[in-house]
C-alpha cells in the first residue's frame, strides 16, 4: 500500500515534469517566434521607408503650374520652385536619412503644404504651430509627411469648399505630440487609404515599442486629427 | 471650318486652366474659352447654357471628376481629356479614338491635338463609353463594400480606429468592446450588424458573442468541453471559441 502511494507519487511528478519541460519549450519557442516577427517587421518597415515614392502625379502637376507662373509671374515661379526643391531634397529615398530632427520634418511639410496652397489656390489653407524649442528634437522621418499628405489628398483635397490643415506640436507627460488637423472630408466607415497609417504604425511600434502610438480622431466640426506620440527626449 | 468654336476647360487648379486657356488661344486663335469650371459637378448645365463644341476635362477633380463629367457630356460634344500622369489612362487613350494632353504641355503636342479636333469637329462626337468605363475600373477601384474604419467615442473625442487594428470585438450587455492592442472602445453596433459589414475574410465568429481579426490570431488550443481558447499577439487576453464555431479551426 505504502509502496503503491510511493510509486503512484513518483509517476505523477515525472508526469509533472515532462509537462513542465513542455510547456517551457513551447515557451520558448513562442519567444524565438516573436522575435522573427519583430525581426521581420523591422525588415518591412525599413523597406517601406526606402520604398516611399514622390507621386508622379504631384511632381508634374507642380510642374505644370511652375511652367505657367515662369510666364506670367516669374517671383512666385521661384518661389513654388524652392518650396519643391526643399520637399524633393527631404523626399527622395536617396536624401533621407535615417534620423532627423521635427524641425526637419516640420520644414519638409510646410514646402508640400506651399506647394499645395499655389495649385489650389483659394481651397487651401495651413497654419504651423510648434514651439522653436521642440524643433531640434529627434523624430523619426517621413511620418509627418505621410499625414499630411492624407490630410491634402484625402481631407481637404475631395472636398470642394475649402479647408485648412494645422501642424501642432507639444510635450505633455514626457511625451512629444505631433498633431495634423484638417476641416476636410472627414471619414467614411468603408473608405480605405490606411495603408499609410498601417506603415507608421508599424514603423513606430518597431521604433519605440508601445511608448509610441498614432491615434486618429474626429475633428469638430468636420475632418480629421492624426496624431503620433513619441516619448519626449531632448 | 470657319467660324467661332466654343470650349470649356475644366480643372481644379486655377493656374493650369489659366495656362491651358492661353496656350489654346495662341495656337488656336477661333477658338473661344466660353467658360471655366473648377469640376464636373456642374457639367449638364454648362453643357446646356453653352453649348460648346469642345470639353477639355481635367481627369481628377474632386466632387465629379472629368471621367464621370464625360460620361454627362455624352456625345453632346468632343472631349479632350486633361492628366499630369497616369499610365494606364496614357495607354487606354493611345489604343482609343479620343484625344488626350499631358501636364506640363508641350507646345507641339498640344498643336497636334489642336489640328486634330479641327479635323474631328466636322464629324459628330466619338462614343466615348467604353472608354471611360474602362478608365473608370482602372483608375478608381470600387469603394470597398466592408467597413474599414471604427468610430468609438473615446472620452469627449471620437477616435477613428482602422478595422485591420481591431483584436477583436466582443459584446458587453449594452455595449460591443472594441479591443485593440493600444486600449479598447465602446460601440453601439451589435455584434450581428459588425457581422454583416465586417471582411468575412478577415473577422471570424467564434462565439455569440465575440469575433476575432484572424490576422491577430496568435494560437489555437483544445480547452473544455469541446471548445476551443485562442490566444492573441500583443494581448494577454484569451478568447473562447464555442462548440458551435470550433470547426473553423479544424486541421485540414
Amino acid at each position: 500500500m505504502g509502496l503503491g502511494v510511493g510509486i503512484g507519487c513518483v509517476v505523477v511528478a515525472g508526469l509533472m515534469l515532462r509537462e513542465r519541460v513542455a510547456r517551457d519549450q513551447a515557451r520558448l519557442l513562442q519567444a524565438e517566434a516573436e522575435r522573427h516577427r519583430l525581426e521581420k517587421n523591422f525588415l518591412e518597415a525599413r523597406l517601406q521607408l526606402m520604398q516611399a515614392q514622390v507621386e508622379p502625379h504631384f511632381l508634374f502637376n507642380t510642374l505644370a503650374n511652375v511652367q505657367h507662373l515662369v510666364e506670367t509671374d516669374p517671383a512666385a515661379a521661384g518661389r513654388m520652385l524652392q518650396s519643391l526643391i526643399d520637399y524633393l531634397r527631404a523626399a527622395l529615398p536617396q536624401m533621407r536619412e535615417s534620423t532627423t530632427s521635427l524641425g526637419r520634418e516640420i520644414d519638409m511639410a510646410r514646402a508640400f503644404l506651399e506647394i499645395n496652397r499655389v495649385r489650389m489656390g483659394a481651397r487651401l489653407d495651413f497654419a504651423i504651430d510648434v514651439p522653436e524649442p521642440l524643433k531640434c528634437r529627434p523624430f523619426p522621418p517621413m511620418m509627418l509627411i505621410s499625414l499630411v499628405e492624407n490630410a491634402v489628398k484625402h481631407g481637404v483635397d475631395p472636398c470642394c469648399e475649402c479647408g485648412s490643415i494645422t501642424i501642432r506640436a507639444a510635450e505633455e507627460d514626457g511625451k512629444l505630440k505631433v498633431s495634423v488637423a484638417d476641416t476636410g472630408e472627414g471619414i467614411r466607415p468603408k473608405k480605405g487609404g490606411g495603408v499609410g497609417l498601417a506603415n507608421i504604425r508599424e514603423r513606430l511600434k518597431t521604433l519605440y515599442g508601445t511608448a509610441a502610438r498614432l491615434v486618429l480622431e474626429e475633428n469638430a466640426p468636420r475632418g480629421v486629427v492624426a496624431s503620433i506620440e513619441v516619448p519626449a527626449s531632448s | 471650318m470657319s467660324g467661332r468654336v466654343a470650349a470649356v476647360i475644366a480643372d481644379d487648379e486655377p493656374l493650369l486652366r489659366a495656362q491651358l486657356r492661353s496656350r489654346l488661344t495662341r495656337l488656336w486663335p477661333e477658338l473661344d474659352v466660353v467658360h471655366e469650371m473648377e469640376n464636373g459637378r456642374a457639367i449638364e448645365e454648362v453643357v446646356q447654357r453653352h453649348a460648346p463644341a469642345l470639353f477639355f476635362l481635367d481627369i481628377h477633380m474632386p466632387g465629379v471628376n472629368g471621367l464621370e463629367a464625360a460620361r454627362v457630356v455624352g456625345k453632346r460634344a468632343h472631349v479632350v481629356f486633361v492628366t499630369a500622369y497616369d499610365q494606364y489612362a496614357v495607354e487606354a487613350f493611345e489604343r482609343g479614338a479620343v484625344d488626350y494632353v499631358l501636364k506640363p504641355f508641350n507646345e507641339e503636342r498640344l498643336a497636334v491635338t489642336v489640328s486634330r479636333l479641327k479635323e474631328r469637329l466636322g464629324s459628330g462626337p466619338a462614343d466615348i463609353d467604353t472608354l471611360v468605363d474602362s478608365l473608370v475600373s482602372r483608375l478608381a477601384p470600387r469603394a470597398s463594400d466592408h467597413l474599414r474604419w471604427i468610430k468609438a467615442s473615446v472620452g469627449p473625442n471620437v477616435r477613428l480606429i482602422p478595422v485591420e487594428e481591431v483584436l477583436f470585438f466582443q459584446s458587453d450587455e449594452k455595449y460591443t468592446r472594441v479591443v485593440t492592442c493600444e486600449g479598447e472602445a465602446l460601440i453601439r453596433k451589435p455584434i450581428r450588424e459588425l457581422l454583416d459589414e465586417l471582411d468575412p475574410r478577415r473577422f471570424w465568429q467564434i462565439h455569440r458573442a465575440t469575433i476575432v481579426n484572424v490576422d491577430h490570431i496568435a494560437s489555437v488550443r483544445r480547452g473544455m468541453k469541446d471548445q476551443a481558447e485562442i490566444t492573441l499577439r500583443d494581448h494577454g487576453e484569451t478568447l473562447t471559441v464555442s462548440r458551435a464555431f470550433t470547426h473553423l479551426f479544424k486541421q485540414m
